[in-house]
């Protein structure tokens, strides 16, 4: 049990240590962002729109899904991606690498399994109020979050 | 045009909104003929599901007439009278495609925020929050639908607005309950829950064979409602102790199948309401499940329990213990009504499925805010109060 407990703490430390040592730094390498795309690794080509038009340079990785589900892309920004607090900042201004990266993937299923992007209803039947505000940036980033 | 829109907790008003536009090519736009309030639009109202903004429109149950369509539709065309799904389906994905319709990849505009929540996003739902996609909904004089091929149906001559209605959610979300519970012949089915689609779930279970439906609520008129029109046997769980009675009824073994009605909302009887009620309040936890821990503690060894309730966080006193030593099968969605639909509209036709006395109350949508205060404090008989635009 206490050595369990030692190796708990000293992995939390190191864990603590990168994220602080990644964050005085400002940058880290970016990790792969994976989507499942129902069609054949043909229909894709090598780099599937829009990731072609991040501005960033990307990797690619696309290979079949097991189980017919289709393919499997992945995709990482290969310039080092803001970390930490300069991360917080770059979402904060709308400027996350990254998350451009997550909505490029996420469209590009789109585009290969439906032939373009569902948008949202416009002109909004809503109205901006103060309470509202953290709800429209998450709406406005919902592409560009979550967990790919 | 006239919508109900959120204004807030608790707070509806009809307003003047713009009307909805093509914003994709399987778009279509549809003028509604009927709206229906749901049992889940009140975990909105209160407050429950904190992803509402001002403005937003209400409603995900109606039938209309297709008004104008995007270049991409082909299936629908304007002057059908459809009945739409309540989810936003793609059709192609990899989910669609395995008729999981509410699982679909391409219907939800926001994905991050049920992903960062549930771990994965479901599709879009109209009028049913931004974080399932903040799509305008139906308690307005037009709505937008996308991918209109896909979730959009014909109905049938034969088939009244009035009938048709309810296929859009309240008989899909049944139907699926008692369909991927595994209702088979000569099963005991138990639903916890006499609303609407409590009594279409009685109702499916009943014409997929089983040999006895229970149907367990408090309200006599809606425990009326599901004996006279889905056939099924009732308990007011407020003059009766509900698991005697179940064990009673189904041999001693309990039911087979045990599907859960009525959501996150859930009101019961005794000291477990009021422990919910504030730790819910406390938000120590979001949901109160009671009728799922009946459902799993009375269910027979190795059967099975469906939750159809809507429910958006965290439970506490899940009864786990119980679902692994019974070896019980635990399953739930949101509905896959593009799967269903079609079929539940030729049962409609043939009178095996009857859905209007869930209408309870019916007025213009300028009585829309009155007509939701009737149906959350279940009224004056309320069981759902319908809306025409």
């Amino acid at each position: 049990m206490k050595k369990t407990t030692v190796g708990t703490v000293a992995v939390v430390a190191a864990v603590i240590t990168a994220g602080a040592v990644a964050g005085r730094r400002g940058r880290s390498q970016d990790r792969w962002h994976t989507i499942t795309i129902f069609c054949e690794p043909e229909r894709l080509g090598s780099l599937p729109p829009p990731l072609g038009e991040l501005g960033e340079p990307v990797e690619v990785n696309i290979r079949p899904a097991p189980g017919d589900r289709g393919t499997e892309l992945s995709a990482r920004l290969t310039n080092p991606v803001p970390a930490g607090a300069a991360k917080v900042a770059a979402r904060m201004r709308d400027g996350d690498p990254v998350g451009r990266l997550r909505r490029a993937l996420r469209e590009a299923r789109s585009l290969a399994e439906v032939g373009e992007v569902l948008l949202p209803d416009s002109p909004p039947t809503t109205r901006p109020t103060p309470t509202g505000a953290p709800l429209r940036y998450v709406t406005r980033h919902a592409r560009e979050e979550g967990r790919l | 045009m006239k919508a109900l829109c959120w204004q807030g907790v608790n707070k509806l008003t009809v307003e003047q909104v713009p009307d909805p536009q093509i914003r994709n090519s399987g778009d279509a736009i549809v003028k509604v003929h009927r709206t229906v309030t749901c049992g889940s639009d009140l975990h909105l109202l209160g407050g429950y599901i904190p992803f509402m903004r001002t403005g937003d429109v209400l409603g995900h149950e109606f039938v209309g007439e297709v008004m104008e369509v995007g270049p991409g539709v082909r299936r629908t065309a304007v002057g059908d009278r459809v009945v739409v799904s309540s989810f936003v389906s793609c059709g192609k994905c990899w989910y669609c495609r395995n008729e999981l319709y509410s699982l679909c990849d391409n219907g939800n505009t926001n994905p991050a925020i049920t992903e960062t929540l549930w771990g994965a996003a479901p599709g879009g739902c109209y009028g049913y929050s931004h974080a399932m996609g903040g799509f305008a909904g139906s308690h307005a004089e037009y709505i937008r639908v996308p991918f209109a091929d896909v979730g959009a149906f014909p109905v049938p001559d034969g088939v009244s607005d009035e009938r048709a209605l309810f296929a859009s959610d309240s008989a899909a979300t049944g139907w699926m309950g008692a369909d991927l519970g595994g209702v088979k012949a000569g099963d005991v089915v138990a639903v916890w829950g006499a609303g609407a689609v409590g009594q279409m779930a009685a109702r499916a279970a009943a014409l997929l064979g089983a040999e006895r439906v229970i149907c367990i609520d408090r309200y006599d008129n809606r425990l009326a409602m599901v004996q006279t029109h889905a056939g099924a046997e009732t308990i007011n769980y407020e003059h009766t102790d509900v698991g005697s009675e179940l064990l009673e009824r189904s041999g001693g073994r309990g039911p087979d199948v045990c599907i859960e009605a009525v959501g996150m909302e859930a009101h019961t009887s005794g000291p477990q309401h009021a422990y919910d009620m504030v730790k819910q309040r406390l938000r120590l936890e979001t949901d109160r499940p009671a009728a799922v821990r009946e459902a799993i503690y009375h269910c027979r060894k190795g059967g099975s329990v469906f939750v159809l309730g809507v429910f958006a966080g965290l439970v506490d006193k899940f009864p786990l213990g119980a679902v692994m030593n019974k070896g019980l099968t635990l399953r739930g969605a949101q509905m896959h009504g593009q799967r269903y639909i079609p079929m539940l509209l030729e049962r409609m036709a043939r009178g095996e499925l009857v859905t209007e006395h869930l209408a309870t109350h019916t007025m213009s949508l300028d009585r829309a805010p009155e007509g939701y205060h009737l149906f959350k404090n279940k009224l004056d008989g309320c069981v759902r109060a319908v809306f025409i635009p």
